[in-house]
């Protein structure tokens, strides 16, 4: 009997202490990380060019003068050419990513600019890295601050591989410029169409501008 | 443990490299985005075409002011003037010619580009300029200079008169070249075959 009564009462008791091991107060402490990123984000917003097609007409400009970039009014004052400049969002996402430069019925040192604004519309500040000059035939020209450190890009482009040059391109040197969000600049392009340029032809060549976030500018210089 | 395997060499190197790939990685997947300038050019041409407008001799009226009872027994030489297929070429023709006979041929000039030209030279050229006292346009609206703006055209008279040096039964040949060129340019020689024009500042 004394037996079987002490049997009972340790298995109360070790029922006792199990219990109490497992209501033993306790508490957690948890760290969250949620990491919401920017976004990198550039768009054209506005544009100026010359001897547009849809305006007034006026007489058109002619380059001679690559040195200098000293436009003048062609002889005589005459309007035979003119520009086109349109905005295009090819994405759809809201935003200009590309401009349309079309030149028309163009003739040697016929010559037409584009003045464009840039817009940080993203959430970080951005620099502008490079300017990749794509022609139809594949070949490409980078440009960045190595390659002309504060001068303009200013280069002669073969557009028909004819081993001539047909086109004319002055490119205003925006390399390292920061913007800010919300913050615009603006560029300056300058095309003069060359004597060796073929008659009554379609020549075309596309630019891509390239923005960074500003903390990795060297590293994207360095990357080349 | 751990001091004895970077003293090895070989993890040591592994490690360097995946600090290197580590570090390009970082570069190659920079935030970056690109704006796009998509520009074509769209040259015009230009090009000037002739035409024959009409072309005769004045046979039949000297012989009108001389008093021949019938000029037209006086019509014994001919001139014909025929355009080439490309309207670049007029070809002249004067048959059984003879000194003191005005020959003409009228001559059309267009711009038919859609650029305007300007002429930047009329030449002469051959035996013929040695025995004519006349071989040129003599309305005078044909002439170094002139400018003809796209779809514009001017008519002008191309007169041949032989003096009497001209030999008989003799073939006389004569070319008349004319060069236009763009008028921004003008009077700037035209390229060569060999490079760029003189122009090319």
């Amino acid at each position: 009997m004394n037996k079987k009564l002490g049997i009972i009462i340790s298995i109360a008791v070790l029922a006792a202490l199990l219990g109490g091991i497992t209501a033993l107060w306790y508490e957690e402490l948890e760290v969250e990380a949620v990491v919401d990123t920017a976004e990198l984000d550039w768009e054209f917003t506005d544009f100026f060019f010359f001897d547009s097609c849809y305006l007034v007409p006026g007489p058109d400009k002619n380059l001679f003068d690559f040195v200098e970039l000293n436009p003048v009014t062609a002889p005589e004052g005459k309007d035979v050419g003119c520009t086109l400049v349109e905005e295009i969002d090819t994405d759809n996402d809201g935003d200009f990513d590309m401009l349309n430069v079309t030149l028309n019925n163009t003739y040697p040192y016929y010559y037409t600019a584009v003045n464009f604004w840039v817009h940080n519309n993203g959430e970080v500040p951005l620099k502008v890295w490079r300017l990749v000059i794509i022609l139809d035939n594949g070949t490409q020209y980078v440009y960045t601050e190595n390659e002309v450190a504060d001068n303009p890009i200013i280069t002669q482009l073969d557009l028909n591989n004819d081993g001539k040059p047909d086109v004319f391109l002055w490119f205003e040197n925006a390399f390292g410029d920061q913007l800010e969000p919300c913050q615009t600049i603006d560029i300056s392009m300058h095309i003069t169409v060359l004597q060796p340029a073929p008659q009554n032809e379609t020549l075309h060549f596309q630019l891509t501008l390239d923005a960074v976030t500003w903390n990795e500018y060297a590293e994207a210089l360095s990357s080349e | 443990m751990l001091k004895g395997k970077i003293s090895t060499g070989i993890p040591v190197v592994f490690l360097a490299l995946i600090a290197v790939l580590g570090i390009t990685a970082g570069a190659l997947a920079l935030w970056w985005e690109s704006l796009t300038i998509d520009v074509t050019v769209n040259t015009g041409y230009l090009e000037a075409q002739l035409s024959v407008h009409g072309f005769g001799d004045n046979e039949t009226e000297i012989a009108e002011e001389m008093g021949e009872p019938d000029p037209s027994v006086k019509n014994v030489s001919s001139i014909n003037c025929t355009l080439s297929d490309d309207n670049k070429t007029v070809t002249i023709v004067i048959n059984n010619a003879y000194p003191s006979i005005s020959y003409w041929c009228e001559i059309d000039l267009k711009n038919t580009g859609t650029i305007p030209f300007k002429v930047y030279n009329i030449t002469f050229e051959g035996n013929l300029t040695e025995v004519a006292d006349k071989f040129e346009f003599t309305d005078g609206t044909i002439y170094a200079g002139l400018q003809l703006e796209p779809d514009d055209e001017v008519i002008d008279k191309l007169v041949i008169h032989l003096t009497n040096n001209a030999e008989e039964n003799v073939t006389y040949t004569g070319k008349v070249t004319i060069i236009v060129e763009q008028w921004n340019e003008y009077p700037t020689p035209p390229p060569t075959e060999t490079g760029l024009p003189t122009s090319f500042r």
